[in-house]
């Protein structure tokens, strides 16, 4: 299913959530993140990025990264920190899902290489986004717009990006993890909502290691080129992506359930240009800051309208505007279950205005957190903020281990649960269904690593057998986020069908379905140009010239290697 | 496009501070629900406090990220 750029676009949401990783030694001191990384990363069962040696990515972040045949994500190496990327969901129900299910991934991840620590050595793995020293890392939210819309929050509308910024800001009284202590040349505090706004230093930018921006401007759409070359030109259209890199990592379920849908509606609401632009703050960097370090949820900030609001009242607001939105039907077809998110929304900020927080501390994480460390420090006088061990306290919070607060709580029946252990178990060994993550997860069953050359969130290589000794490589291009789900391809995977008759059939499906010049899937020339590009001149040749343009599936030949079977030729 | 803006704001949100906070009178209530956290976490809490916080804090340590 292609979406025409006008229309509004089901919010598909990922995620790619770096961890804090280091190995304890005793009582030495080590810098230990890149070797935890490398350590957890090779106890993750996954199909190469690159798996075949010709088709290395120009990205060496990409070296390492495995896709996932089980669910359709990936794990791979970012910058020191293991980095758990969930595969593509339409609903927040199945990001909460997919995204313990990742967890749960890393924790086995985890225990596995603890299982042959050195006597005195043990890794750790915390699900937070800053080390207390100065260093963040993210928890990034990737939603599906249309182009348009990306257009007119970063190129048109300038208002759009302020909107999209003070809903941002103000929701962390939902999505905060909490954090012990301030960063990054902030006011000193002693507990704050959020780990990330402190890293904050300008309101949009392409950027996300430095001077990281509230709205994030990368423009990568993993769904096709964003581009297409029609009888008029070159031109924008279908789809983008939007890159959120504002947020915390959320454990309780209910503020990663709200995060994730409530950013969906608030989208779908600017897709529609439904905007009210009185809630737009006239200083949301300052407010961040401001809201962020205050946990009595007292502090009013200025609005561009003059007005002065707390960051609850605020949030009140949005939920106003998003409900008068959901009764006009603007999220059918765009978020999941949107009624329900806003129920719970409506009802979590009804107690946060009320100062009732023993009432949302099984739903929100800097609530459960605070109420954690004050009864610590209030049973122990020789502890206060400034105390080493409540920065402790603060990182063992988001531990996988079985030091882990936030689990301990879990377990202890503490936490509400917006999803089931099933629903994270399915979304740990099955793809959500209503995604491309469907047939990238059976494709991947199907073919197995030894024939896969290169797998990418919209594209898969694969390496079969061809004739006379070469093989021959075949391309399939899911620029569609909301393409190829179970309930178009399931039958493929059902019988005996070979790879080959599988990807014949997709290509055929596909063709039968994208007849319009103007929509931007096919880039077939790109994979076999690049895998010519490594190849002895003669063969060079040979794949340029047996490539397929303009299909989602293409093909070159190379040299097959000894041992390979000949059973699928064509 | 479709702009909703109000010019005048709708009353139905008190504008003053939350009714209550953990600081405040709802004191009690909250330190009776946070008991129910910490026994929780009392082992997890016991364990960390028994260790070398500051050289865990050191160890910590991560070289950047997005």
């Amino acid at each position: 299913m292609h979406q025409q750029p006008d229309h509004p676009v089901a919010k598909v949401c990922g995620a790619d959530v770096e961890l804090g990783n280091f190995i304890l030694f005793d009582d030495r001191v080590q810098r230990t993140g890149s070797v935890a990384a490398q350590i957890l990363l090779s106890h993750v069962a996954g199909i190469p990025h690159a798996a075949q040696a010709n088709t290395f990515s120009d990205n060496v972040q990409d070296w390492g990264r495995k896709f996932l045949a089980a669910n359709g994500g990936c794990v791979y190496i970012d910058l020191d920190h293991l980095e758990l990327c969930i595969p593509e969901v339409q609903s927040a129900y199945d990001f909460v899902a997919a995204f313990h299910a990742m967890l749960v991934l890393a924790r086995q991840a985890m225990d596995a290489a603890n299982a042959h620590a050195p006597k005195g050595a043990r890794l750790q793995v915390l699900v937070n986004n800053s080390d207390g020293l100065g260093n963040s890392y993210g928890s990034h939210l990737n939603f599906l717009l249309a182009r348009r819309t990306w257009e007119n929050i970063f190129h048109r509308k300038p208002h759009y990006l302020a909107y999209l910024a003070s809903y941002q800001v103000s929701s962390i009284v939902v999505t905060g993890q909490g954090k012990v202590g301030a960063e990054n040349g902030a006011p000193a505090v002693d507990y704050q909502l959020s780990q990330r706004t402190d890293f904050d230093m300008t309101v949009t930018g392409v950027q996300t290691t430095y001077d990281r921006p509230l709205v994030n401007a990368r423009d990568e759409p993993l769904c096709g080129t964003g581009w297409s070359q029609t009888s008029r030109g070159r031109s924008k259209t279908g789809l983008a992506r939007l890159h959120c890199i504002f947020y915390d990592s959320n454990l309780c379920h209910v503020a990663n359930l709200l995060k994730c849908g409530m950013m969906q509606i608030v989208l779908a609401m600017l897709e529609a240009e439904w905007i009210n632009p009185v809630l737009i703050l006239e200083d949301p960097l300052e407010t961040a800051v401001r809201f962020s370090h205050d946990p009595m949820l007292r502090a009013r900030t200025r609005m561009a309208s003059g007005k002065r609001w707390t960051a609850v009242e605020l949030q009140r607001r949005f939920l106003d505007e998003a409900r008068r939105f959901h009764a006009q039907g603007g999220c059918e077809g765009v978020v999941p279950r949107a009624g329900e998110i806003l129920d719970l929304q409506a009802d979590t900020l009804e107690k946060l205005h009320a100062g009732d927080l023993d009432a949302v501390a099984g739903r929100l994480d800097w609530v459960l957190k605070l109420q954690i460390l004050r009864r610590v420090m209030a049973g122990r006088k020789n502890l206060n903020w400034q105390s080493p061990e409540i920065k402790h306290l603060d990182h063992l919070y988001s531990s996988l281990d079985t030091d882990g607060l936030y689990w301990t709580c879990d377990q202890a029946g503490s936490i509400e649960h917006v999803v089931t252990p099933g629903d994270i178990e399915r979304l740990l060994h099955q793809p959500p269904e209503d995604t491309r993550a469907y047939t990238r997860a059976m494709l991947l069953r199907l073919a197995g690593r030894e024939r896969i050359s290169r797998v990418d969130w919209d594209s898969i290589g694969f390496k079969l057998p061809g004739r006379r000794g070469w093989p021959r490589y075949r391309w399939l291009n899911l620029p569609d986020p909301l393409g190829l789900t179970k309930a178009e391809t399931s039958h493929l995977f059902d019988g005996d069908k070979t790879l080959n008759d599988v990807l014949d059939a997709l290509t055929e499906t596909d063709s039968a379905a994208h007849g319009d010049e103007d929509v931007s899937t096919a880039s077939a020339e790109q994979p076999c140009e690049a895998a010519a590009l490594m190849l002895p001149a003669p063969q060079a040749a040979t794949a340029s010239a047996t490539h397929v343009s303009q299909t989602h599936v293409a093909t070159c030949q190379q040299p097959q290697q000894e041992g390979e079977p000949d059973d699928e030729t064509s | 496009m479709k702009l909703h803006e109000r010019h005048n704001e709708p009353s139905a949100h008190v504008q003053g501070p939350p009714s209550g906070n953990p600081d405040g009178g709802n004191l009690e209530r909250v330190r009776q629900a946070g008991e129910h956290f910490f026994q929780a976490a009392d082992d997890a809490i016991h364990r960390a406090l028994s260790g070398n916080s500051l050289a865990f804090l050191q160890a910590t340590r991560q070289e950047g990220g997005q």
